[in-house]
């Protein structure tokens, strides 16, 4: 049994100045097994992969490798012992091709001095056949699509006798044909005995590939066991230590119309756009990439204004032409790249939340700054963001709290339409159930509700309204009392 | 008494974070040093009225166009033309000034006219930077030459010279032993406090600078605040422009040529990030007054010159060092609390 075990970790222990980030971790790695670590945004993966990879020194605890011990490793250690990570982004080098990706390397580590090309095409060519990727070895890196990089990536993992490979989510950007082709090659590794671990916290996903499961929680060891023993409601209790309801929102109907497109247009973008947002509503935009339901929403908001149609608030016929307009008819939105448009990641949190509310604290020559950071500890806890104070940079935040910093943003705005383009993308379980909990007061308050989304569960569950684009035109408009085979059937256009 | 006035004032200090900022330490200690190495070296002339006020004349000029750097840095963009707006500025101001005849109300006029240049030059760089998204650096760089350009057209090549006493005491002049400059600085200096700290225009040049793109989602008007934070900087320039021109008795395209580069060791040792978005008028402030006593030092210590420039570039490498690791060292408090 113990020289089935890869690695063994026992009470891991690593803190940050007084933070706890490892409070008590352990983890065992079979040879040849594949291994989910799952767990919400900040509850130590990252800082877990590091501990094993010896990029941190732990402060407690033991890492045993193939029964020795061995707390003090640096990086280079871990990689001679056989522990290979791909990080998110994969660390590959854009302006080489794929062979010198592959092989280069192997010939650092070896020391050669002059390079062999034909050894790196070797090198490289083998690596492919292992893995079963077919992937021209003199492309550049740069071309490739992420799915194609992550494979040059484990290619290169593996010909340093990798034993033991770690993927930091690595289906994040993938498509879900991406990510079968990604289960085969693991699948593949698993075979030849290479353990792989695989940090991912989508449930679907996890069931198809993991024999194994491990669960952490604020830094501390939750759970382990073979998948089976798992089933969505233990999932998400060990992952956010709480029971998150699954009921699905159907709000009283109401007559009260807050929000009405009719035949908005934007050619090259979508075309003869109509629907309709009643008190109560979350109201769901989805499509395909491509679909228009992205467009929509910077439409509404004024970034790329629709050219023709008319846009109704609260019975008002209102014209957006830009984000100024949009603002002023008290339009909000959340945007889909948090990181680029959404937050000032290096300003705190009161600064982000009060950046387009600024102009109400401005009272006689100066900014109110008392008045600003009520307003924001308001929020913070009304929206439940987890800091100490408002003062932390948005930086250090996990994905679900700087989500709710850019809610909070727009909700300092009284807004009457309130537009979230992929509100919870790279959000956690636990943090989503909170997104969707206050999107469905704000709704029951009157404040009309757009989601634009392509997560067809979230869709389903959160709203009651569902508008189905293709091709840049409604195809069609349902409840959420349809199956997710259908909708999905609607928005690829294989059924009406 | 004592104890109703402090009980509320520890907890509103600890709330606000008002902790004192790194950064501006290690300018106060850098400045405390170079105090105390010249108590030991030259007490007796460095420590004297004269020297002190021979100091204050010469550090406003370049001083009150670090600010105008400096919000064009903290919006994510440089100015590089400052030295051409203040130099044209400087020659419309001596211009209207000795064709008037050097009238009190001449004087007047003149300084109000190099602030309006000022702004009109600030104004144009700051539309073509938003509105057609060049960068800030081309755009300043290629203005600078224009505005050099036309000052040197509209002079000829000489310098304007015999400005009236009156316009010459601006810059020269002093009420009691305080020059009147170090009046005009510190009302510069407070007044850039207030706009960046207290304003909305102030804060929202400081979302464009971190991220101009989400500012743009935050509803920023990114256009009319680059062009205003280019206009701040021309008036900034334009007020330079009068200082120049008054403390010299003469305007010209050249003056000051080497200002650029120095007030852009000043911003950068003050803590103005060049990625925008960070930096503030304190930090500029001391950095300014360092850079003064070093220089003063040198010049008392009789120090060749060539010198003072190795001293200079000592320090500014020494600034952007000691950025990175302050930076790193914030992050790891950061990850702390």
């Amino acid at each position: 049994m113990a020289d089935e075990v890869f690695l063994k970790l026992k009470g891991i222990k690593k803190s940050f100045g007084g933070v706890h980030a490892l409070n008590g971790v352990d983890l065992e790695i079979r040879r040849g097994e594949i291994h989910c670590l799952a767990g919400e945004n900040g509850c130590g993966k990252s800082t877990l992969i590091k501990a094993i990879s010896g990029v941190h020194r732990v402060d407690e605890g033991e890492i045993w490798i193939e029964g020795k011990l061995c707390n003090k490793m640096n990086p280079i250690d871990a990689i001679n012992k056989g522990i290979q990570v791909i990080y998110q982004d994969f660390a590959v080098f854009p302006n080489l091709t794929v062979a010198e990706n592959i092989a280069l390397n192997g010939e650092v580590k070896n020391k050669t001095k002059l390079v062999n090309w034909k050894e790196i095409h070797r090198v490289a060519a083998e690596a492919m056949a292992q893995v079963g990727a077919e992937i021209d070895p003199d492309v550049k890196l740069e071309q490739l699509s992420v799915a194609n990089k992550q494979m040059v990536a484990i290619c290169r993992a593996i010909i340093n006798d990798a034993k033991f490979l770690i993927l930091d989510e690595p289906t994040t950007a993938l498509t879900a044909r991406e990510v079968e082709k990604l289960w085969t090659v693991v699948r593949a590794l698993k075979e030849k005995g290479i353990a792989v671990m695989i940090v991912n916290h989508k449930l679907d996903e996890i069931y198809q590939i993991a024999d194994r499961l491990t669960i952490l929680r604020n830094g501390a060891y939750v759970s382990s066991g073979p998948i089976h023993e798992y089933d969505q409601a233990r999932f998400t209790r060990d992952m956010t230590g709480r029971d998150i309801s699954q009921e699905k929102y159907l709000p009283k109907a109401s007559e009260e119309e807050i929000f009405r497109v009719e035949n908005l247009s934007l050619p090259g973008a979508f075309k003869d756009v109509s629907f309709s947002v009643h008190k109560g509503d979350v109201l769901g935009l989805t499509g395909l990439l491509g679909s228009g339901r992205g467009e929509i929403g910077e439409a509404l908001f004024g970034i790329e204004p629709a050219q023709s149609g008319h846009i109704y608030l609260n019975g008002q016929e209102i014209t957006i032409k830009n984000v100024a307009d949009a603002i002023h008819n008290k339009i909000g939105y959340v945007p889909e790249d948090r990181l680029t448009e959404g937050l000032f990641m290096d300003r705190s949190i009161l600064d982000n939340t009060i950046a387009t509310s600024i102009r109400k604290y401005f009272h006689g020559i100066k900014l109110d700054k008392a008045a600003m950071e009520e307003a924001t500890d308001r929020w913070i806890r009304e929206i439940g963001v987890v800091t100490p104070s408002s003062k932390p940079a948005v930086r250090t935040l996990s994905g679900g709290n700087a989500q709710k910093v850019v809610i909070s943003k727009w909700l300092n705005t009284d807004p009457k339409l309130f537009i979230l383009n992929g509100p919870t993308v790279g959000v956690d379980v636990g943090a989503k159930s909170e997104i969707h909990a206050i999107l469905r007061e704000l709704a029951q308050k009157g404040i009309g509700i757009i989601v634009i989304s392509d997560d067809l569960p979230e869709l389903l569950q959160n709203c009651n309204k569902i508008v189905v684009m293709r091709d840049g035109r409604v195809a069609a408009v349902v409840d959420n009392s349809i199956e997710q085979k259908e909708l999905s059937d609607l928005l690829m256009g294989r059924a009406e | 008494m004592k104890t109703t006035k402090t009980t509320p004032a520890v907890p509103a200090l600890k709330k606000k974070g008002l902790k004192p900022d790194t950064h501006i330490t290690v300018l106060l200690s850098m400045m405390a040093f170079v105090l105390l190495l010249m108590a030991v070296l030259k007490p007796g002339s460095y420590f004297t009225i004269s020297n002190l006020r021979s100091m204050i004349f010469q550090f406003p000029e370049y001083g009150v166009l670090s600010f105008g750097m400096m919000i064009c840095m903290i919006a994510g963009g440089i100015d590089l033309s400052l030295v051409g707006i203040m130099n044209l500025s400087g020659v419309a101001a001596a211009l209207i000034i000795t064709n008037m005849g050097g009238t009190n109300a001449s004087i007047v006029l003149g300084c109000a006219v190099a602030l309006v240049v000022g702004a009109i030059c600030g104004a144009l760089n700051g539309f073509i930077i938003a509105s057609l998204s060049i960068p800030a650096m081309l755009v300043t760089l290629c203005s600078l030459q224009l505005y050099t350009g036309l000052a040197l057209a509209i002079t000829g090549g000489p310098a304007i010279n015999n400005m009236p006493d009156a316009f010459k005491n601006i810059a020269n002049g002093s009420i009691g032993p305080i020059p009147y400059v170090l009046f005009i600085f510190i009302a510069v200096a407070l007044g850039m406090a207030f706009i960046m700290n207290c304003t909305v225009f102030g804060n929202e040049i400081y979302f464009l600078g971190s991220n101009a793109r989400a500012a743009r989602y935050s509803g920023i008007n990114t256009l009319r605040v680059t062009v205003m934070t280019h206009m701040l900087s021309g008036i900034l320039g334009g007020i330079s422009g009068i200082l120049i021109t008054s403390h010299l008795n003469s305007a010209k395209s050249s003056n000051g040529s080497t200002y650029t580069l120095l007030t852009l060791l000043i911003i950068v040792l003050g803590g103005v990030h060049p990625d925008g978005g960070k930096g503030k008028v304190m930090g500029v402030t001391l950095s300014v007054l360092l850079l003064q006593l070093i220089a003063n030092a040198f010049t008392i210590m009789r120090a060749p010159d060539t010198f003072k420039t190795f001293v200079n570039g000592c320090l500014l490498v020494a600034a952007l060092i000691l950025d990175v690791v302050l930076e790193k060292r914030a992050a790891k408090k950061a990850a702390k609390s």
